[in-house]
């Protein structure tokens, strides 16, 4: 099966300074792919060179067997496509706006647009101008996936979408991986990945430093647990389970505050000897999860 | 309805075009009335007497012609004035074409269909031409119905031929500044390089009878190409027709090959 998309040493320079550098990606056809770095990263470079609005500087891409740069007509006719900043023009009326990017793909979209603007809960006769920036993105995400294409590539999907669209937008990517198509996504927001990727890429400064499939990253992520007991209980005990990175004593003692990677049932049966009063989760952000991780091993592929 | 970039952009501009229609049609409507009073006028000859060179030769005043209807209309409306108009109408457009919106970070929305970027500048370039074509059609008509009015004997020929002319100027700077906006995917610097073509070419056409060393500098100034054969009076003049066109021509492929070959910047 051809991949959907496949990139060779990809390296996109702005002005002087490299955007990312010899990426190497291959997304498989089907399968939902997450593209997880902080902001600056690359991961929006990177898509722009796919969609050929920057040209690489040396590597290749291709996707759905084309390349990005030479048969780019033909590549949008099969993708959708979320910029990640996203702007749009303010005059027309969100149902304009949309009916008029179908038309560029010569097809007529109104009743798919009419299914999504109910969905995604927006009135399309509004003017874009008018718009709150999660109408806006609304807006973008019917955009990208109202012709059905074979390959969507969104750029920060969820940005602005509060907690309910999520959801229905998340069901959205889940209806298009159960036809077989493809979804290529960035974000920053790393349960985001977990809750929608079968696998997920790294980039860091430009660079893919990991693929993973989301069952190892899970296992690598770095996470903290705080547990208070009824009475004080000795760190040590934590010191010896496999992936524990710390444990200290909290709460005059009387607590524990354990930051391990992997499984998280040894530090769970452990804790449990002891009378728990209380314990708090904490979901560490992208940066303290994995980057450290990764950044001991720059070159890792 | 906007079924391609083209008509997308025509449909931007479908508001402001009335404004400079209408205003376009009061200074001609203006100058047509004003004509009989002035022909009447017998101290109006020797007033232009009095006028330094200099500002006759610019403003294409030629005191033998000038009190004639064509003499008039050609020096007041169309050395000046509506050039000036007309090419300030085609610059702001081509320099809003590809650089306004890629600068308005609309450009990839626009390019996330399946459209080539050749299409997309070939599109807005037949959108503005579209555009002034239709300004200049407003003057046609606007002189057509002056020339019966007012009786001023103008031939139908030569209106149309100026009005063609000058609409292929204004055309021809808006593609140069379509061109500098595709090159360097900027609207000011578009508008103000083309702005500054425009003027400077201007003012080398207007003093070259006055400054010998402009005559040669003149032979490439659009303004001559279009004034010099007096198209109002003479009629098509396929020169400078061809020239103006040829000129427009090859700055269009210019933006196209440009915008092709960059990155389109956000």
């Amino acid at each position: 099966m051809t991949a959907a998309i496949l990139t060779r040493a990809l390296t996109t320079y702005y002005g002087k300074t490299p955007g990312i550098i010899d990426i190497d990606l291959e997304v498989h056809a089907g399968e939902v792919f997450g593209f997880l770095g902080p902001n600056g990263a690359g991961k929006t470079t990177t898509i722009r060179t796919l969609m050929d609005l920057l040209r690489p500087s040396s590597g290749s891409a291709t996707i759905l067997g084309l390349d990005s740069s030479r048969d780019s007509v033909a590549v949008k006719r099969r993708t959708g496509y979320l910029p990640g900043d996203l702007a749009m023009w303010k005059q027309m009326t969100g149902r304009q706006l949309l009916l008029y990017l179908g038309n560029l793909r010569g097809l007529d979209v109104e009743a798919a647009v009419a299914k999504y603007a109910e969905r995604l809960d927006i009135d399309l006769d509004r003017r874009v101008g008018a718009y709150s920036s999660g109408n806006r993105q609304k807006i973008g995400i019917i955009q990208a996936f109202m012709h059905h294409p074979e390959l969507l590539i969104l750029d920060e999907p969820s940005a602005g979408l509060d907690p309910l669209m999520q959801q229905e937008f998340y069901r959205m990517v889940d209806e298009v991986k159960a036809q077989g198509r493809t979804i290529f996504l960035s974000s920053h927001i790393l349960p985001e990945v977990e809750r929608v990727a079968d696998r997920v890429g790294i980039v860091r400064r430009g660079r893919l430093v990991a693929v993973e499939t989301v069952e190892d990253l899970k296992a690598k992520a770095r996470r903290r647990i705080d547990f208070f007991f009824a009475e004080p209980v000795d760190v040590s005990e934590f010191y010896s389970i496999d992936g524990v990175e710390s444990a200290e004593s909290i709460d005059a003692g009387r607590g524990v505050s354990v930051t391990f990677s992997g499984a998280i049932d040894r530090v769970m049966k452990t804790a449990a000897r002891h009378e728990i009063i209380n314990v708090t989760s904490h979901e560490g952000d992208l940066e303290s999860a994995f980057l450290a991780f990764y950044a001991e091993a720059p070159d890792a592929r | 309805m906007l079924d391609s970039v083209f008509e997308k952009t025509v449909w931007d501009g479908r508001r402001s075009i009335w404004w400079w229609v209408g205003g376009i049609g009061t200074l001609a409507a203006f100058m047509v009335a004003y004509y009989p009073a002035l022909r009447d006028m017998s101290e109006f000859a020797d007033l232009l007497e009095s006028y330094p060179e200099a500002m006759l030769a610019l403003f294409g005043i030629d005191p033998a012609e000038f009190l004639t209807a064509a003499g008039f209309i050609h020096s007041e409306l169309y050395s000046a004035m509506l050039p000036v108009i007309f090419f300030i109408f085609t610059i702001m457009r081509g320099a809003a074409a590809t650089a306004g919106e890629e600068q308005d970070g609309t450009m990839d929305l626009v390019l996330s269909a399946p459209v080539s970027r050749s299409r997309v500048v070939v599109d807005k370039s037949l959108a503005m031409a579209v555009l002034t074509a239709g300004l200049g059609l407003s003057l046609v008509v606007i002189l057509l119905v002056g020339n019966v009015i007012v009786d001023m004997g103008l031939s139908v020929v030569g209106i149309v031929a100026i009005n063609l002319g000058l609409v292929l100027l204004a055309l021809l700077f808006g593609a140069f500044a379509m061109a500098v906006g595709a090159w360097t995917g900027r609207r000011v610097m578009a508008a103000g390089a083309a702005a500054g073509v425009a003027v400077a070419a201007f003012f080398v056409n207007g003093l070259a009878a006055l400054v010998p060393a402009l005559e040669v500098p003149q032979q490439a100034s659009p303004f001559h190409w279009l004034l010099d054969p007096k198209p109002l009076i003479t009629g098509f003049d396929w020169a400078g027709i061809g020239l103006l066109a040829a000129t427009s021509a090859v700055f269009f492929a210019v933006a196209v090959w440009a915008f092709g070959r960059r990155d389109i910047s956000t």
